[in-house]
């Protein structure tokens, strides 16, 4: 390795060194690549053999090789490694990649829906027919490969690239691309087929030895330093910069030269035996039927294409339908995770819930303890790190991936169990919820004052305030649901609850009946009334009790069950179910939110969401929430409060605060009014507080792409502060304990963050953008026109905005552009605090 | 007719694409500021009677301007030292390159002692630190300190700004595709 000299200059290598986002698009190719080829193995089992599978998956390890070993860390300081990265590149993963014929199999391998109507229409498109022409063009194929190549060995361009990362990988993106191109014409994958004699071939391959020689050879005998920039920074393993540059330059020819002249070789070997004449009648008959497919294509213009030249076009779907059979009518199809071993039986058990509730009020009480006792600085007490950095994080990032995980391990739960328990052995009656209360204007109220309470008491900074707060909640949980009847304290009061309802809209999984025939003909309705169960008599001459099996304390009646609003996935519904009719189903994304574009039903205990402002308000003090949250931490905003905060009295400061944290979402709201006033120009009926409701919870995704963003950054760069956090826990309340004295010191040093700089905040702005794109595309289906009814073909459901204004995309996009506008106002904003320096508010308590 | 698709492109990219070339082109501008959302704890050690533990921001610490912030208790009791009596400096070097020096200004009201400095070159840092107490030496600490180069924070920005206005255009492009398809599929039923 090099010598002490390359930790100074950076020319380290570890994990850290890793491209991420690069490593796991080749995966994902990969991924993709050997799904398609296990399909394509049922139906066409020899048309793609193993060994091509093989050496496809040796192309992805080839470029990963290159842009992701020491390799690409020496290829600043050294031109030979810099050299043996760019064969890797241009001699090795190209004939790699195109020998695993990967047209076909990358196709299937992508999800039907997505090759159908997101990649399908651009096969259609006249400019990509031109371009699949020209890149079937085995002369362009060569003089691209063989300029680019040129072109980028040019010093000035060299050294561009060497100077910024950027035009490095531009460069690198450069040699894959025209080498697959020109390995391509060579290689013919499947179903490609060759349109011209492929004695053609050897001219081609021999020209582009000689381009490859004549470079090389000035660089081996040049005799002065081509690249001066290599001149200027310390040299490795003792070569000299001449000796660097003559080694690279011979490498450049063997290598390049073995590629190029053993293709020939093989070809010619290929040609001359008796297998390449049968190829060549093959390929003469080909020829034949590809010249009366263009012949049928231009005497019916306007058709779509068939299969073409080189092969960049798919081949003829050869997809068996499946013979799995339809599902009925009624059924709902999807993966339903109840049917999962491990996951089914686990959360259908009785006591699934019950430990992680379990589990969750063990973690609580630590944090209550910790706060109250331990270290009384944030980052090193479990108060600080526990709720304020891990769980957070990770129930957000929950939800968006697989749902309201909180809510279903919520510890404030067994509490409350325990008060309604006690209640009813005293004969206590509990009362109904207060009927004016049955909305959620309290608990928005009560969410906006926890995004107060957050910041106006320092909570990520006060261990003591965090477990007064947890406290306090475990009595009110108490307090509220031993007074009333059923889980009132969930849905009207608990303002985590309440961001766990709105953020599950966009939630991936769902609790919903199988069939809805079986509901239909269902006479007791337990999912909701819920029943008595015998349980198991321990001796024959005992009586056999009677266990009550609840159904759903949120009223959600389930075949009127829409959506995710008001679930808090605590299974009692699958419990209480006598025909095992309820699943726990998987569907896209904010899948629930799509279809309010095209319907809004009546829903049972939440009603419309037209109708519902209150559930607007909610939506939009989450969403406002998530960027006021983050835009205090960074030091602008963070100043400026603090200029405010001098200024004013403590009370006006602290009230002002309150007043804001409620004026915020009243802005945003504001905002929207005034964008569907706009819209509505256009539209054909909408009233705007019919309207406003929908358009708000189409701005959920952005919101919560925010609230992403900014939590998976804490999660990543303290994702290691646990151990320490509970050590110093342990020193700190065990000081008298000998086993606690005898464990070691929390190293706080070795946290390192999880991924480095760049990738971190590339992860934060792939995750808004996430948000921005999924917000944008409810705005698009909602300005569109009706959609049907499924099953009956008849439009249904509210009439378009846009009805009778024109279906053209831009008509459409003019007419969405202020609500768009909002929408991007706020992506701005994230993007603004997220290259924000942190201001680091005072840290302790003092 | 429908608007040849070409055209309906270009006009999406004219109305799209320079806000989004703006956007990507501020936000790539923007990133020389120090960036990021929290602190770190940077070093944290115990000589004689003091424990200190240095906070960096941002975090990770990338080539710029660096936010350092002090905390130093007693190493007895742990509890924090606020004598304004006691100065706090150290140095950073790396490589054979000049140190970079700091005095950590006193601590304010719920303030630590801060000093800020500017990282020109990434690297591992050697970091020294040195606690005076009437000017006499009371304690002393090294450590290190791992800076990553700002270069690739800047292309990830530009990046990650460009990504989704070209999958906007992209998208509407799909839908522009899709809706003549449509339209040619029903000038060719019968009906139609």
């Amino acid at each position: 390795m090099p010598d002490a000299s390359q930790a100074a200059y950076g020319f380290s290598y570890g994990f850290a060194s890793i491209p991420i986002w690069a490593s796991l698009a080749l995966l994902v190719t990969l991924l993709v690549y050997v799904r398609g080829w296990r399909l394509l193995q049922q139906t066409r089992p020899t048309q793609i053999p193993t060994w091509r599978a093989l050496c496809f998956a040796g192309g992805i390890l080839s470029i990963w090789v290159a842009i992701a070993s020491p390799l690409d860390a020496l290829s600043g300081a050294l031109l030979t490694a810099h050299m043996i990265q760019h064969l890797f590149l241009m001699a090795v993963a190209p004939p790699l990649l195109v020998l695993g014929a990967p047209t076909v199999p990358l196709l299937r391998g992508l999800p039907r829906f997505f090759v159908r109507e997101g990649l399908g229409p651009f096969f259609t498109l006249r400019p990509v027919h031109t371009l699949q022409r020209l890149l079937g063009s085995r002369l362009f194929a060569w003089l691209l490969m063989n300029t680019v190549f040129i072109a980028w060995h040019v010093p000035a361009a060299y050294d561009l690239a060497l100077k910024y990362p950027g035009w490095h990988e531009v460069e690198h993106a450069c040699f894959l691309l025209t080498s697959v191109l020109f390995w391509w014409h060579i290689v013919a994958p499947w179903p490609s087929v060759y349109t011209a004699s492929r004695w053609l071939l050897l001219p081609f391959l021999l020209s582009a030895d000689l381009v490859n020689t004549a470079l090389s050879a000035t660089l081996s005998f040049s005799g002065k330093v081509i690249y001066p920039a290599y001149a200027a920074i310390p040299r490795f393993f003792g070569l000299s910069v001449l000796a660097d540059q003559v080694a690279a330059g011979s490498l450049m020819w063997v290598i390049g030269s073995v590629s190029f002249l053993g293709a020939a070789m093989l070809i010619t070997g290929q040609l001359l035996s008796r297998k390449g004449e049968r190829e060549q009648e093959r390929m003469a008959a080909a020829h034949t039927r590809l010249q009366a497919m263009r012949r049928a294509e231009r005497a019916t213009p306007g058709e779509a294409p068939t299969p073409s030249t080189a092969g960049f076009a798919p081949g003829r779907a050869q997809r068996p339908e499946k013979t799995t059979g339809a599902l009925p009518a009624d059924q709902r199809g999807g993966l339903d995770l109840l049917r999962l071993a491990g996951i089914g039986p686990f959360l259908r058990s009785r006591y699934g819930r019950q430990s992680l509730q379990a589990l969750s009020l063990l973690v609580a009480t630590a944090v209550i303890v910790d706060g109250l006792f331990g270290h009384q600085m944030g980052s090193m007490n479990l108060a600080g790190i526990v709720p304020w950095t891990y769980a957070r994080g990770i129930f957000v990032l929950a939800i968006l991936l697989c749902g309201n995980l909180f809510c279903m391990s919520c510890p404030f739960m067994l509490p409350r169990e325990a008060a309604k328990f006690v209640l009813r052995r005293l004969g206590i009656a509990q009362k109904p919820w207060p009927r004016p209360l049955r909305n959620k204007w309290l608990p928005t109220a009560l969410v906006s004052l926890f995004f107060w309470a957050y910041e106006a008491l320092d909570l990520w900074d006060s261990p003591a305030r965090t477990a007064m707060l947890l406290l306090a909640y475990f009595v009110t949980a108490f307090a509220v649901d031993g007074v009333f009847r059923d889980a009132s304290f969930c849905k009207y009061v608990c303002p985590l609850g309440q961001f766990n309802f709105a953020a599950s809209l966009v939630s991936p999984v769902e609790v919903a009946p199988r069939a809805l025939s079986t509901c239909a003909s269902c006479a007791t309705r337990d999912c909701i009334a819920g029943h008595q169960e015998p349980t198991t008599a321990t001796a024959a001459t005992e009586p056999t009790k009677q266990r009550e099996q609840r159904g759903c304390e949120l009223h959600l009646f389930l075949p009127q069950k829409q959506g995710n609003m008001d679930c808090t996935l605590c299974m009692d519904c699958v419990k209480a179910c006598p025909h095992d009719n309820v699943g726990l189903f998987v569907q896209p994304p904010a899948y629930e939110l799509v279809q309010l574009s095209t319907a809004d039903p009546q829903r049972s205990a939440v009603g419309r969401y037209s109708h519902r402002m209150d559930l607007a308000v909610l939506a939009a003090t989450v969403v406002m929430g998530a960027f006021a949250s983050a835009a205090v931490m960074v030091a602008p905003v963070a100043q400026v409060m603090d200029r405010f905060g001098r200024a004013l009295p403590a009370t006006a400061a602290s009230t002002l605060g309150l007043l804001l944290s409620a004026l915020l979402p009243a802005l945003l709201l504001a905002l929207l009014w005034f964008a569907v006033r706009l819209m509505r120009s256009t539209a054909v009926h909408p009233h705007v507080r019919n309207e406003l409701p929908r358009w708000m919870l189409a701005l959920l995704p952005i919101g919560l792409g925010m609230w992403a963003a900014h939590l998976s950054f804490h999660l990543v760069t303290a994702w290691d502060s646990l151990v320490p956090g509970v050590l110093q826990s342990l020193h700190d309340l065990g000081k008298t304990v000998g086993a606690v004295r005898a464990l070691p010191q929390p190293d706080w040093m070795a946290e390192r963050p999880l991924f480095p700089a760049s990738s971190l905040l590339g992860l934060q702005l792939a995750i808004l953008d996430a948000g921005l794109l999924g917000t944008l595309y409810l705005g698009w289906r909602m300005g569109a026109g009706p959609g049907k009814t499924p099953g009956t073909g008849r439009r249904a459901g509210r009439p378009g905005l846009y009805s009778g204004q024109g279906s053209g995309i831009l008509a459409r996009s003019r007419a969405v552009a202020p609500w768009a506008l909002v929408a991007v106002l706020l992506y701005t904003a994230g993007v603004w605090i997220l290259l924000q320096p942190m201001q680091m508010r005072g840290m302790v308590g003092m | 007719m429908t608007r040849p698709i070409l055209l309906q492109t270009c006009r999406a990219c004219r109305l799209y694409g320079p806000a989004a070339l703006t956007l990507a082109f501020l936000a790539h501008h923007s990133v020389p500021r120090a960036y990021a959302d929290g602190p770190h704890i940077a070093f944290h050690g115990t000589d004689g009677a003091y424990t200190v533990t240095l906070f960096s921001a941002p975090d990770p610490l990338v080539t710029g301007p660096a936010d350092l912030r002090l905390l130093v208790q007693l190493s007895s009791d742990g509890s924090l030292v606020s004598d304004p009596g006691l100065a706090a400096d150290g140095e950073l070097v790396l490589g054979d390159r000049p140190a970079v020096v700091f005095r950590m200004s006193p601590a304010a009201a719920r303030q630590l002692p801060q000093a800020t400095v500017r990282l020109t070159d990434a690297g591992t840092y050697a970091l020294r630190l040195h606690l005076r107490k009437s000017d006499r030496p009371a304690a002393g600490f090294e450590g290190t300190l791992p800076v990553e180069s700002n270069h690739g924070v800047r292309n990830t920005v530009f990046a990650a700004v460009l990504i989704p206005a070209m999958l906007i255009v992209l998208f509407l492009l799909n839908q522009s595709a899709k809706q003549k398809l449509r339209r040619r599929r029903i000038a060719a039923s019968p009906a139609g």
